[in-house]
């Protein structure tokens, strides 16, 4: 009998110990409700005023105030490539005040994991807030080439045209394409016109890309399967050689941190989970739905949160140090043109 | 195709577009003005915008903002010798020193009627490019362009003046400085001295901003005047300038037809347009011992240009959805916002809006010259402000102009230190605009050889089209070499 008073004792413990958890939960939730209220979050954005990160996070702005009670003003900070915006937002004070909307996450990871010049964050410490935008990736073939499938180029020599190298080389490696060669320096728009004139064979772009050129250009096969946009086109995950997996994995990973939402290291968990259920409301909301259908993205199938996104970024900190190198050496130099 | 026309012109009447459309000439107009904003900035600003508005009136809006900026960015150019926009860096060389002449009334009554006459060649391009350039686009790779940038780097020849060997060393220090930071092939940083800022490279906004204001501001607060030197009553002399410029029909029209070419080329845009049309006239306009001093067709020629390059880059943006330049990669992302695709489709699908847009480009043009033309007499009065007034002024807006690059103190920087070098090389007698050309031509420079070796090897450079740039090329160095020696021996 004592033994079931114990027991109920401790349960009802519990209980209370859970629900005084709860209400403590609820009530920070509700004092980050009313920090935002009236304050100024500063939007950073870390590219050129009118680029489409610009644009796209510009298209949350307005519902991100309705939904955090908060004023937004919109920074972009181009310098460096990005950096100027990411090192400003890695340094900012804790206070939830600074995000970047729409964030370039695998230009960010690869900048740090690679040690690149200028860095001045450390890309794990950034929090993510959430994601409620995406544009699949996909790689493009010269439609007048009749190649099809991924297995189609596998024996192929074909020239591949890139602003930078990056998704083109590890589609490579995943899909066994030896032959490819990259020429860098092309713009998405450019690469088009490169292909029209047989230059290029192959290129990367979503779906605006193709909209615009649905006479040259055959999606065969995308970062992840997004029949929405992409009926047919297989994820890479789903057509990657045996043994190469990993490549897959990491554009699979790219995908998934790209157009994030970040905040400064050190922010409040109940400000950050504030912020996560304002995005979420925009993510729901049917005029932001439509805003963003109008700028040729696309809406994630479900709300993408902080932990699932901070679960991707862990998966990333598990690469060694010779790992990071390959991939160093796969994206920059494996398949750059030679003269 | 008749009915096309028809809707695009009943579209012209609608109310919703006369008020977008004037509201979108005033608002280019006051961009321009204003050193430092740009095109980019204010089709940024009102991008967002034009996801609730329908094509007819999103796209004229933006159309119209960027039509006049290189109307409105002349006079800051002529009045304080500050560049507007990058666009109107070469009108520098000639309009400032006629308003220190007390001849502000005519640089600018010649150049607003000179950006209306280039704006309206370049729609006229435009209109009768668009359905037949396909081949032509298809034609030009980066082999072409490449050579175009060589044959830009080539009019050094004519901006050096009587020294040629300053010229080149001016040239070779702006093509080294546009060096700094991510190379435009792998994004490798170079020279950027571990400062952050530097990884992208010098902006050219306050760059520029400083090579040409702070030397002018400095030697004008130096003699505590103000800014035209001669009390002449000249200053109202707009209508003078505007039968000036109709004395030079040919100039216009062919500096027209090279700022159409250079609009057209991918990453050139006015700036490069600028300059070329003012080498071109300094290259075949006689007597030349004017240029540099004052002289009227310094004038012309850039203005034409600047104002016709928007027509020439619409040509790509329309026809492929490739942009020209930055404010035309804007207008694709607004085509894009209001559901429109550019490309061959929207020359079947949706050609009414492509007269609409050619309409709104010429009209905007011949609004935006005349509002200015208007106050030209107000505007020139600025020339006989004391010095002690306008100087604060100006280093406000050329410090404020230089911020809005990055929003970061390195702009500050770079306007002053370039504010130092422009001072030392005027007051040494060293050309400054070369160093501007190797400046702007050196990314494309570099960009483009990469790409054409890389794809071509070195057969780039047996292409027909390459082979006639070069020809062209090392005509226009003849001749600039031949004036050259005429100067200095007259």
């Amino acid at each position: 009998m004592k033994k079931v008073v114990h027991l109920f004792g401790a349960l009802v413990s519990a209980q209370l110990l859970v629900g005084a958890g709860y209400a403590l939960a609820e009530e920070k939730f509700k004092n980050a409700a009313e920090f935002y209220e009236g304050k100024t979050i500063t939007v950073v954005v870390a590219t050129s005023a009118g680029g489409g990160f610009d644009v796209q996070s510009r298209v949350i702005v307005p519902y991100f105030e309705k939904y955090t009670g908060a004023n937004i003003t919109v920074r972009t900070m181009p310098a460096g490539g990005g950096l100027q915006g990411r090192n400003y937002v890695f340094a900012a004070k804790p206070d939830g005040l600074t995000v970047s909307l729409v964030e370039h996450g695998p230009k960010m990871i690869t900048a740090g994991l690679f040690g690149s010049r200028g860095v001045r964050y450390k890309w794990d410490k950034f929090i993510p807030i959430g994601k409620i935008l995406q544009s699949p990736v996909v790689l493009f073939v010269a439609k007048s080439l009749k190649w099809n499938k991924p297995q189609d180029l596998a024996e192929k020599t074909f020239v591949h045209g890139a602003s930078r190298p990056f998704y083109g080389p590890q589609f490579a490696e995943a899909l066994g394409w030896n032959g490819m060669q990259i020429v860098p320096g092309l713009g998405t728009p450019e690469r088009a016109l490169a292909m029209r004139r047989g230059e290029i064979q192959t290129s990367i772009g979503g779906a605006s890309v193709l909209a615009a050129n649905p006479d040259l250009l055959q999606p065969i096969v995308g970062t992840v399967s997004a029949e929405e946009v992409f009926p047919g086109v297989p994820g890479v995950a789903n057509v990657a050689l045996p043994g190469r997996k990993k490549w897959a994995d990491y554009l699979v990973a790219w995908e998934n941190v790209m157009y994030w939402s970040i905040t400064s290291p050190g922010v409040p968990a109940e400000r950050v989970r504030f912020m996560e259920a304002a995005l979420q409301k925009v993510w729901m909301d049917p005029g932001y739905r439509t805003d963003l259908k109008k700028i040729k993205m696309v809406l994630p199938s479900k709300f993408i949160g902080s932990n699932e996104l901070r679960s991707q970024m862990d998966r990333l900190t598990t690469l060694s140090s010779e790992d990071v190198k390959e991939m160093e050496y796969v994206i920059k130099n494996k398949y750059l043109k030679k003269n | 195709m008749l009915e096309a026309f028809q809707d695009a012109l009943s579209s012209l009447l609608s109310p919703g577009y006369i008020a977008l459309f004037t509201s979108g000439v005033f608002l280019g107009l006051l961009v321009g003005v204003i050193p430092g904003i740009g095109g980019v900035v204010g089709l940024a600003l009102l991008l967002p915008f034009t996801l609730h508005l329908e094509p007819t009136v999103a796209l004229p809006l933006l159309i119209s903002v960027v039509a006049v900026i290189n109307t409105s960015d002349t006079i800051p150019a002529v009045l304080i010798g500050t560049p507007g926009s990058v666009g109107s860096q070469a009108t520098i060389v000639d309009g400032y020193p006629m308003s220190q002449k007390g001849e502000a009334g005519k640089a600018l009554g010649a150049a607003f009627t000179v950006s209306l006459l280039g704006g309206v060649i370049g729609a006229i391009i435009l209109t009768v490019s668009v359905p037949i350039i396909a081949p032509v686009v298809l034609m030009l790779g980066s082999p072409e362009f490449l050579a175009m940038c060589l044959l830009g780097i080539s009019m050094v020849a004519v901006l050096s003046g009587l020294h040629p060997l300053r010229g080149i060393i001016a040239a070779g220090l702006g093509l080294l400085l546009a060096m700094i930071g991510e190379d435009p092939t792998m994004g490798v940083a170079r020279w950027y001295l571990n400062v952050p800022y530097l990884v992208s490279g010098i902006s050219i906004v306050p760059m520029a901003l400083g090579f040409f204001a702070i030397p002018e501001v400095v030697d004008l607060c130096v003699r505590g005047t103000q800014i035209a030197k001669l009390s002449s009553g000249a200053l109202t002399g707009k209508m003078d300038g505007l039968r000036e410029a109709f004395r030079h029909k040919k100039l216009i029209v062919t500096s027209a037809g090279i700022g159409a070419w250079i609009g057209f080329m991918p990453g050139m845009g006015s700036v490069i347009a600028n300059w070329i049309a003012y080498s071109w006239a300094v290259m075949t306009c006689n007597p030349k011992d004017g240029f540099g001093k004052g002289d009227i067709r310094g004038v012309i020629a850039p203005e034409s240009a600047n104002n016709a390059s928007t027509g020439g880059a619409l040509i790509p943006t329309l026809a492929f959805g490739v942009p020209g330049g930055t404010s035309m990669a804007l207008i694709l992302a607004a085509f894009w916002i209001v559901g429109i695709t550019p490309g061959p489709k929207l020359l079947t699908e949706n050609l009414d809006l492509v007269y609409l847009i050619v309409w709104t480009l010429a009209l905007a043009n011949i609004l935006g010259a005349a509002v200015c033309f208007l106050m030209t007499d107000y505007l020139a009065a600025v020339t006989k402000v004391p010095i002690h007034i306008l100087a604060p002024l100006i280093l406000v807006v050329v410090f404020g102009g230089s911020l809005l690059a990055n929003f970061h103190m390195g702009d500050i920087v770079v306007m002053l230190s370039f504010g130092v070098l422009g001072w030392l090389m005027k007051h040494l007698d060293w050309p400054r605009p070369p160093l501007i050309l190797g400046f702007v031509l050196s990314p494309l420079v570099e960009k483009y050889y990469f790409q054409s070796t890389m794809v071509y090897g070195s057969g780039w450079m047996i292409r027909p089209v390459v082979i006639v740039i070069f020809v062209i090329t090392a005509i226009g160095l003849y001749f600039g070499i031949k004036n050259q020696r005429r100067l200095k021996t007259g």
